[in-house]
């Protein structure tokens, strides 16, 4: 079984390494692999040091352990190749774009260093807002004028300017609305399809992972506490706190258990539709 | 209709001071019963967070609300229009998404808490010590004598809209308005916060208005929902009515973005969904 990414015994220890004083990591023992075209979750608290190991996969952080990626050892520090490679989406979108340059300029930054005329790079820039889905109308737009979800699919472009082999998403949709994040959700999918990109999703919400990945990681205190297949993780959980994590996650379920609200004393106006026009 | 009415939202309009634009909240009639939790779903930009602050007159400047806000003091009182200056901060409070903004970060939680009592109160010295303890043991803090000594920055998200609940509360408001209380915290920090509001809101009596753009959360929370879209009111009826049988199509859209909802296979229509 050939991975794309390999991670074995991923390690981060913040501060100095100072003699005669040991320093806990914050993050220890972090193994997976991560197939081309798949996704793989992590999901945990804050704290739980998800971000910490998503920095670290992506060369922002020193840290202990091996990355492989396509069977190459990946270095510290990686060269600009071998950071090309494996790009990042951030959570706030807002501040991951700058708000003085225009959308697709802002895409074609990146392309500088393959595409050697403006022209080239515009076309390519135009190609890659239209593979997430931007409107068209919007390519030349400030990131102010864009909404959440819009401004989260430029940067998306911007991580897919590179060719990424490796996608990490750190709470790429924990800022929007959720149906926002049900459309960035299945761009998300569709990528993986159609480019063969693997995807390592971050989240605090299990079933937004479930709803994408097929392998999780369960991290808590920057160990990992469970490692699966994402739907027996969810519906037999081994560990005591994903159970914890998974009862947490507000569910329409409850609407539907048996038991009765007790709502005698409250009146219950009608129901009431707005009627919809053809 | 029902005397239990305890606020009622008569024709709500909210609009720029050009009369051209669009109304952004476009007459909205809505009725909040005493001691019910009415869940108030939209997207960003729907309209949501405006009327819930049309409700206590906190709408920002430019804009204007017109309609009425109708107000019951006592179980059985007739509905008469609300007072909103008397109203804010004593029959009315709210909440905010994050905690974090609403606290002054240089004065201590105790500060916080003080102000309301004192200004609403008038308790003083150890009656006024002996209050603020008890509103943070009933929001469930565990060791309140520290926790009145902390500065904001040094408490967790969980522990800061904790604070902010117990401020909300200090004046016993009989309505308790909330902006996405739990939207900035995380699932485990969420589940206890709407716990604790569950349990206030059936201690106290209280009524709750919760916005939320997350059905999900709304459907762990609200006795009634109502679904709101581009500042028009699109359905209005008991949780499980709303969330089990969504009858207008944006609902049904709402619906099935919840992702509990796209694992179990039914993912949404790209046509359909929103960019």
């Amino acid at each position: 079984m050939n991975a794309l990414l390999r991670v074995t015994d991923l390690s981060v220890t913040y501060g100095r390494v100072r003699r005669g004083v040991t320093v806990a990591p914050t993050v220890c023992g972090v193994s997976f692999e991560l197939s081309a075209g798949a996704a793989i979750g992590i999901v945990g608290e804050s704290g739980s040091g998800k971000s910490t190991t998503a920095r670290a996969l992506v060369g922002l952080l020193p840290y202990g352990g091996t990355v492989e990626l396509d069977g190459a050892l990946l270095p510290l520090p990686r060269s600009r190749e071998q950071r090309r490679r494996i790009q990042m989406v951030f959570q706030d979108p807002t501040s991951s774009l700058n708000p003085s340059i225009r959308c697709d300029r802002a895409v074609m930054q990146v392309l500088g260093a393959r595409f050697s005329t403006a022209e080239d790079r515009r076309r390519r820039a135009y190609e890659l807002l239209e593979r997430v889905r931007l409107p068209g109308r919007l390519f030349g737009a400030w990131p102010s004028e864009l909404s959440g979800g819009q401004r989260q699919r430029v940067a998306i472009a911007r991580a897919l300017a590179t060719e990424p082999q490796v996608l990490i998403a750190d709470e790429a949709t924990s800022a929007l609305d959720v149906s926002v994040q049900a459309t960035i959700l299945e761009l998300l999918n569709e990528l993986r399809a159609s480019t063969g990109i693997g995807v390592v999703f971050i989240s605090h919400d299990l079933t937004v992972v479930r709803a994408t990945c097929s392998q999780v990681l369960v991290m808590r205190h920057g160990v990992v506490v469970e490692q699966g297949d994402v739907e027996r993780v969810y519906t037999a959980p081994r560990d005591e706190y994903t159970r914890e994590l998974i009862a947490a996650v507000p569910s329409i379920r409850v609407l539907s258990q048996t038991h009765e609200v007790d709502t005698g004393a409250l009146p219950t106006p009608p129901r009431w539709v707005l009627a919809e026009s053809a | 209709m029902s005397a239990d009415v305890l606020l009622r939202l008569d024709g709500i309009s909210i609009r720029l001071p050009d009369p051209h634009e669009p109304a952004l909240v476009d007459g909205v009639t809505l009725d909040v019963a005493r001691g019910e939790c009415l869940g108030l779903v939209g997207e960003s930009g729907s309209g949501k967070s405006l009327l819930l602050r049309s409700i206590i007159g906190l709408v920002p400047p430019p804009l204007s609300a017109a309609g009425e806000v109708l107000w019951s003091d006592v179980p059985g009182a007739p509905l008469l229009a609300m007072d909103r200056r008397a109203a804010r901060g004593r029959d009315v409070s709210m909440i905010f998404q994050e905690p974090m903004r609403s606290l002054n970060p240089s004065k201590r939680v105790s500060w916080t808490l003080a102000e309301p009592l004192r200004m609403r109160r008038g308790l003083h010295g150890v009656a006024l010590r002996e209050r603020i303890i008890s509103l943070l043991e009933d929001v469930g803090i565990d060791d309140p004598h520290r926790i009145a000594r902390s500065y904001p920055h040094e408490l967790s998200g969980g522990l800061q809209q904790r604070v902010m609940i117990a401020a909300a509360l200090s004046t016993d408001p009989d309505l308790l308005l909330c902006d996405e209380p739990t939207t900035a915290l995380d699932v485990t920090t969420q589940a206890r916060i709407i716990d604790l509001l569950k349990e206030l809101q059936r201690s106290r009596g209280l009524s709750l208005v919760f916005v939320s753009h997350d059905l999900a959360v709304i459907s762990e929370i609200a006795d009634r929902v109502a679904v709101l879209n581009g500042g028009t009111l699109l359905e209005v009826g008991t949780a499980r009515e709303v969330i089990l049988d969504p009858r207008h199509s944006y609902t049904r859209m709402l619906v099935s973005s919840i992702p509990e909802q796209l694992s179990a296979g039914t993912t949404t229509d790209p046509t359909e969904a929103h960019p």
